[in-house]
C-alpha cells in the first residue's frame, strides 16, 4: 500500500503487526511503546522525521482504547491521571529546556552522559521493580495468600502519604485517603523532567513512581498512566504534525491492529496478580538498558 | 470455574477477535482509508494547521470507534461473561 504523505509503499500487514505488539505491550505495562515501535518503523525504511511523529500519533489512539478499556475494569484514577498531567507537561518543557541549554556548554559530550544517565536510571528501576515483585510473589505463595497487589517496598509511599503539606486531596480509586497535592504533582514534574530531559514517554519511570513513590495499586497505576499517556502522546501528535513529521494514515493503520493488540493487553491484566505484573515490568527497561548498549557501541560513543 | 476452562474460554475470545478484526481491518484499510488518502495528502500539503487537527481527531475517533466494536462484538456473542 503506497503512502503518500510519506512517499513509501509498505505491506500494511506489517504496520498491523507492529501495532498490536506495540499495543499488547502498552495495554499490559502501561507504557506508550515508542521504544520498540521506533526502531520496528526505522526497519521498514520509514524515513526517520515520520517515525516519533506517526508513533506517537498512533500511540495516542492505542493509550485511548487501553484506557477505556482499564477504566472498565476500575484502574484508572481520573483524578490522578489529571493531577499526573498537569505535573508532567510542566516537567517534560523543563527537561527540554536543560537540553537546549546543555546543547549550548556542552555539545561534544551531551549524548554520551544522557545516555548513561539513562542507563543508569533503566539499570535501576528494572532492578528494583524486578526484586520487589519477586520478593512479593514469594511472599504470597509462603504465605498462601490470595493472588492481589502485594507491595513489599511500601515505606517510601507510607512516608509520602503522611507528609502534611496542604492542600490535601484524596484519591480514592487509588485507595489513596489523603496525601499533600505537592507530592503528586512532584512526582509528575520529576517523571516528567526526566522524560523531557531523555526524550522518552516516561511511562516506564511513571509507573514505578505511581507505586513506589504514592503508594497506587499496580493494575491503577498501569491504567492511570495510559490516561497520561493520551494527552502528553496527544500533545506530541499535535506538535509533531504542525512540523509535518505525522503520517496519519500510516498512524491509522498501525493503530487497527494496536486497539485489538491494548484491547487484549489490558484484558490480560485481570489474569495475573500484582506482583506478577511488576516482575514482567521490570523486563521493560532492562530491554531498554540493552537498545542502549548497543547503541552506544555501534554509535562509537565506546570504543 | 476451573483455570483450564476459564483458558480455553479467554483463548476462544482472542481467536474470535482476532479473525473479526482481521476482516474488518482488510475491508476498512481497502475503502476507508483509500478514500480518506487524497484528501489527507491535499490537506498535508496546503493547509498543516487544520491537518494537524484532523489528523489527532481521526485517530481519537478511531481509536474510541474500535474500542465500542470490541465491546459491541464480545457482547453480541455472549462472551463478555469472562471479564
Amino acid at each position: 500500500m503506497y503512502f503518500p504523505i510519506s512517499d513509501i509503499t509498505i505491506s500494511p500487514l506489517l504496520l498491523t503487526g507492529i501495532g498490536f505488539l506495540v499495543g499488547a505491550l502498552g495495554g499490559f505495562f502501561g507504557v506508550g511503546g515508542g521504544f520498540l515501535a521506533g526502531p520496528l518503523m526505522l526497519l521498514l525504511n520509514i524515513p526517520g522525521h515520520f517515525v516519533v511523529g506517526t508513533d506517537l500519533a498512533h500511540m495516542t489512539g492505542n493509550a485511548l482504547v487501553a484506557t477505556r478499556r482499564h477504566q472498565s475494569l476500575g484502574h484508572v484514577d481520573l483524578k490522578l491521571g489529571i493531577l499526573m498531567v498537569a505535573g508532567t507537561m510542566v516537567g517534560v518543557e523543563g527537561g527540554a529546556w536543560v537540553i537546549e541549554y546543555l546543547k549550548r556548554q556542552a555539545p561534544g559530550t551531551l549524548e554520551l552522559v544522557l545516555s548513561i544517565i539513562y542507563l543508569v536510571l533503566l539499570l535501576s528501576i528494572g532492578t528494583l521493580v524486578f526484586l520487589e515483585g519477586f520478593r512479593a510473589t514469594r511472599l504470597q505463595v509462603h504465605q498462601r495468600m490470595d493472588a492481589g497487589d502485594m507491595l513489599t517496598l511500601t515505606a517510601l509511599s507510607r512516608r509520602t502519604q503522611r507528609l502534611h503539606l496542604p492542600p490535601m486531596v484524596s484519591l480514592p480509586a487509588s485507595g489513596i485517603s489523603s496525601i499533600s497535592l505537592w507530592a503528586v504533582l512532584a512526582v509528575g514534574l520529576v517523571t516528567g523532567f526526566l522524560a523531557g530531559l531523555l526524550g522518552v514517554g516516561g511511562g516506564f519511570i511513571r509507573v514505578p513512581a505511581l507505586i513506589y513513590l504514592l503508594g497506587v495499586p499496580t493494575h491503577v497505576a498501569v491504567g492511570t498512566d495510559l490516561f497520561e499517556i493520551v494527552f502528553s502522546a496527544g500533545y506530541g501528535t499535535l506538535t509533531h504534525a504542525l512540523k509535518g513529521n505525522v503520517d496519519i494514515l500510516m498512524a491509522l493503520v498501525m493503530q487497527v491492529g494496536a486497539a485489538v493488540g491494548a484491547y487484549l493487553g489490558a484484558l490480560a491484566t485481570r489474569y495475573i496478580s500484582g506482583p506478577r505484573l511488576r516482575i514482567a515490568f521490570a523486563f521493560l527497561p532492562f530491554i531498554g538498558a540493552a537498545l542502549l548498549l548497543v547503541r552506544l557501541f555501534h554509535g562509537g560513543f565506546v570504543k | 470455574m476451573p483455570i483450564d476452562k476459564r483458558v480455553l474460554r479467554a483463548t476462544r475470545i482472542i481467536l474470535v477477535h482476532l479473525v473479526l478484526y482481521g476482516l474488518l481491518t482488510a475491508l476498512y484499510i481497502a475503502t476507508v482509508l483509500r478514500l480518506l488518502s487524497a484528501p489527507l495528502t491535499r490537506l498535508y500539503s496546503d493547509h498543516r494547521t487544520t491537518y494537524a487537527w484532523v489528523a489527532l481527531a481521526l485517530i481519537a475517533i478511531q481509536g474510541a470507534t474500535l474500542e465500542m466494536l470490541t465491546t459491541f462484538l464480545l457482547k453480541r456473542l455472549r462472551l463478555f461473561r469472562l471479564e
